[in-house]
C-alpha cells in the first residue's frame, strides 16, 4: 500500500470552507473542512498529475496567494507544519505544542517542566505523561508521529462515473465550454456505454480560478445515455447558470446515479417513439417541480382526489369516475353570491366575477362530507357546517358549472354557495 | 384503461380533424371551458394513449374530469409555465419530440404559431392551441391546420354539448358542428335528483 500523504490547508482571511474544499476536489477525491481556517485534502496517488507535491503545492499556492500549507505523511503532522512550521523544513520535532492542537491549559502546564518542542516531548516517558497530563497530549503527540489512527472525515467524493479535463489557460469563452462539455459528455458515455448503464442525473463543475465552483445540474425522466442530447440539455443551461468569472481552469462532468439501459439495436426496422426525449428537455427546462404527472388519490374531496408525482413515475391506470367532473377546477373555490330557495335546493340564479347567470337546470346534489376522522373535533363548528352539496348546473348561455353550498340551511352559519369548476 | 374513441362521435368527426401533424387553435369566450372539451375529445379520438402535455401558466385542468371526456390521466402530463412564451416554448418542445401538446395561452404571435406548426410537423405530434379570445383578432395566423370558436351548447346532463364553429381550415368549408362529449364507458346515471328543474 501506498503511504498517505496529507495536504493541510491553512487559510489568512475566513473563507467559505465548504465550498472550497469542493473546489480542491479538482486535485484530490478525499477533501474535507478543517475547521475554523483550513482545508485537509488526502493527495495520497495525486500529486503525480500535478508533477509532484512541489507542483501540486505551486498550483495551489498560485490560486490561494494568502494561504499556508504543509505535506506530511500523517493528517496531525500536516495541520502543524501547514501552521507553526517553516517552510521547506518537514521536521515537525522542533515545532512547538500548540502545533499538536492541544488546549492553552496542557500546554502551559508542560512548559512549566521546560517542554516547549514536539521534540522535546516525545523524550518524557509516555506513562508518565499519561499519568501526569491526561490521554489528550500523549494520543496528539502518537497521531502526528503515525502511532496511532486518526480518523478523518471526507466530504462525498466525486462519483465513479466522471470525467474531467483541465486546461493550460483558464476558459471563458461560451464556445470554449461549449466544446469542452461536448466532449467530456462524449467519453462519459462512451464508458456508460460500455458498461451498460445510463445516467439519471448529472452533475457538470466548472472550477474557476477564483475558487469558486459552480455546477450545472441535470435530471433525466429516464436513463440516459445520448451525448449529443446530454451535450445540448448542459449547453442549454451552461448561458443561464454559469458565471465564468475570471475562467475556468477545469471541467468535470459526473454522474452521481446510473441505472442499468440495455443495449439496443439500431435501424432494425421501426422503433416504438422514444418520448423520453422531450421529456428531458421540459424536465430541466421547467425545474422537476413545474412539470408533473397526477396519479388518483383515494379521497372524495375533489381536490384532494389527484396527487402530483414526479414525471419519473410510472403511469397509474385511473379507475372510471363515478360522477361527472368538471374539466377545470377552480383552487382554491371561489365565493359567489347565490340564489336559490331553502332549505335545499339546487340554485336559480348565481353571480360570478359581476356577471350574472341565469340557470336552466341543475342536477344533484352530490353531497361530500369532510374527512372527520383526519381533523381534530371542534364543537363550534359541527360537522354539518362541513357538508359540501355539488350541483351540476347549467345557465341559459349553455355554459356550465359545478357548484357547491357549504353548510346547512338553519346551521350555525348561512350557507355559503361556491364556484368549484366548469365543464364547459 | 380506457377504451380511447367515443365510435358514436367518431364517423360525424370531419375528416380533417383525423389528419395528424396538425395544430389546432380552440377559442372560447371567457368563462367557459368550452375548449377545453374539444380538446379533450379531439384527444380522445385521434390520439389515443399516446403521452399528451397540458402547458399553461395556470394549470387547472381536473384530470378525473378529462377522464370523463375521453382523454386518460394517465398518458397526461401537466406543465406550468412562468409565462406564456415559456408555455408556447414547452408545447414546442413537446411536438417536435412526437408527443401532443395542449397549450393555454392568451397571447400568441404569428411567429408563435408558426413555430408551433412547424414543430408539430417535424415530430408528427397533434398540437392545440386553447385561448380565451374573440372570433376574429389581428394576429390570425394560416400557419394552424384549423380554427375553432367553441361555445357551450345546451345538452343532457350526462353528455354535455359544444357547438363549434369553424372559422378557418386548409381544404374544409368553414361550418358549424355539434359535437356531443359522452362518458366513454356506459357510466350509471351519475345523479339521483328525481327529474331536471327547470328554473326560470
Amino acid at each position: 500500500m501506498q503511504k498517505r500523504r496529507f495536504l493541510s490547508l491553512a487559510c489568512a482571511e475566513p473563507d467559505d470552507l465548504a465550498a472550497l474544499a469542493l473546489w480542491c476536489q479538482a486535485f484530490t477525491p478525499l477533501t474535507t473542512p478543517d475547521p475554523p481556517d483550513g482545508v485537509m485534502l488526502d493527495i495520497t496517488g495525486c500529486a503525480h498529475l500535478f508533477s509532484g507535491e512541489t507542483g501540486l503545492m505551486a498550483r495551489l499556492a498560485a490560486r490561494l496567494p494568502s494561504a499556508r500549507m504543509a505535506v506530511a505523511d500523517t493528517a496531525a503532522a500536516a495541520w502543524g507544519l501547514a501552521r507553526y512550521g517553516k517552510p521547506g523544513n518537514p521536521d515537525i520535532l522542533l515545532l512547538p505544542l500548540a502545533a499538536l492542537r492541544l488546549a492553552p491549559e496542557p500546554i502551559a502546564r508542560l512548559r512549566r517542566i521546560g517542554i516547549r518542542t514536539i521534540g522535546q516531548l516525545t523524550r518524557l516517558p509516555r506513562g508518565g505523561l499519561v499519568a501526569g497530563y491526561g490521554q489528550t497530549p500523549a494520543l496528539r503527540l502518537a497521531q502526528a508521529l503515525g502511532e496511532a489512527p486518526e480518523v478523518v472525515r471526507f466530504i462525498t467524493a466525486p462519483p465513479e462515473w466522471r470525467e474531467a479535463e483541465s486546461f493550460m489557460e483558464p476558459l471563458w469563452l461560451p464556445g470554449q465550454l461549449q466544446a469542452v462539455l461536448a466532449k467530456l459528455a462524449a467519453r462519459l458515455c462512451a464508458r456508460l456505454t460500455a458498461a451498460t448503464l445510463g445516467a439519471t442525473s448529472l452533475t457538470a463543475r466548472f472550477y474557476r480560478v477564483d475558487r469558486a465552483c459552480p455546477a450545472i445540474h441535470l435530471a433525466f425522466a429516464a436513463p440516459c445515455r445520448d451525448e449529443a442530447q446530454i451535450a445540448k440539455l448542459l449547453i442549454e443551461k451552461l448561458a443561464q447558470e454559469i458565471d465564468p468569472g475570471f475562467g475556468i481552469e477545469a471541467v468535470a462532468l459526473e454522474a452521481p446515479l446510473t441505472e442499468p439501459l440495455a443495449l439496443v439495436q439500431q435501424d432494425m426496422g421501426a422503433k416504438p417513439p422514444d418520448y423520453a426525449r422531450p421529456l428531458n428537455t421540459l424536465l430541466n427546462r421547467l425545474g422537476s417541480t413545474r412539470i408533473w404527472r397526477v396519479t388518483p388519490h383515494a379521497s372524495h374531496i375533489p381536490e384532494f382526489a389527484t396527487e402530483r408525482v414526479t414525471v419519473k413515475a410510472r403511469p397509474v391506470a385511473w379507475p372510471k369516475p363515478h360522477h361527472p367532473r368538471p374539466l377545470r377546477l377552480l383552487n382554491p373555490p371561489v365565493l359567489v353570491t347565490a340564489i336559490a330557495p331553502v332549505p335545499d335546493d339546487p340554485p336559480v340564479q348565481f353571480t360570478w366575477e359581476s356577471k350574472t347567470h341565469r340557470l336552466r337546470w341543475a342536477t344533484g346534489p352530490e353531497r361530500i362530507a369532510r374527512d372527520w376522522w383526519a381533523h381534530p373535533h371542534d364543537s363550534t363548528r359541527p360537522e354539518a357546517e362541513k357538508i359540501r352539496d355539488y350541483y351540476q348546473v347549467e345557465d341559459m348561455e349553455a355554459a356550465r358549472f359545478w357548484l357547491f353550498r357549504a353548510g346547512l340551511h338553519e346551521g350555525v352559519a348561512a350557507p355559503r354557495w361556491y364556484l368549484h369548476g366548469l365543464f364547459a | 384503461m380506457f377504451s380511447c374513441a367515443q365510435p358514436a362521435i367518431a364517423p360525424a368527426f370531419p375528416a380533417f380533424l383525423h389528419a395528424c401533424p396538425a395544430v389546432h387553435e380552440l377559442r372560447a369566450p371567457a368563462g367557459t371551458a368550452a375548449h377545453a372539451g374539444l380538446a379533450a375529445l379531439l384527444l380522445g379520438v385521434v390520439w389515443g394513449t399516446r403521452p399528451v402535455l397540458w402547458v399553461s401558466t395556470m394549470p387547472d385542468w381536473y384530470p378525473p374530469g378529462l377522464a370523463w371526456a375521453g382523454v386518460d390521466p394517465a398518458c397526461c402530463l401537466f406543465a406550468q409555465a412562468r409565462d406564456d412564451a415559456e408555455a408556447l416554448g414547452a408545447a414546442e418542445v413537446a411536438l417536435r419530440g412526437g408527443m401532443a401538446g395542449v397549450v393555454a395561452c392568451e397571447a400568441l404571435s404569428r411567429l408563435a404559431a408558426k413555430r408551433l406548426a412547424l414543430a408539430a410537423k417535424q415530430g408528427g405530434g397533434l398540437g392545440l392551441v386553447l385561448r380565451h379570445a374573440p372570433a376574429q383578432t389581428r394576429e390570425d395566423s394560416t400557419a394552424f391546420a384549423s380554427r375553432w370558436m367553441v361555445h357551450p351548447a345546451p345538452g343532457s346532463p350526462h353528455a354535455p354539448a359544444l357547438r363549434a364553429e369553424l372559422l378557418y381550415a386548409k381544404g374544409a368549408m368553414p361550418g358549424t358542428y355539434l359535437f356531443t362529449l359522452k362518458e366513454g364507458w356506459d357510466a350509471e346515471a351519475p345523479l339521483s335528483l328525481p327529474g331536471l328543474r327547470r328554473a326560470g
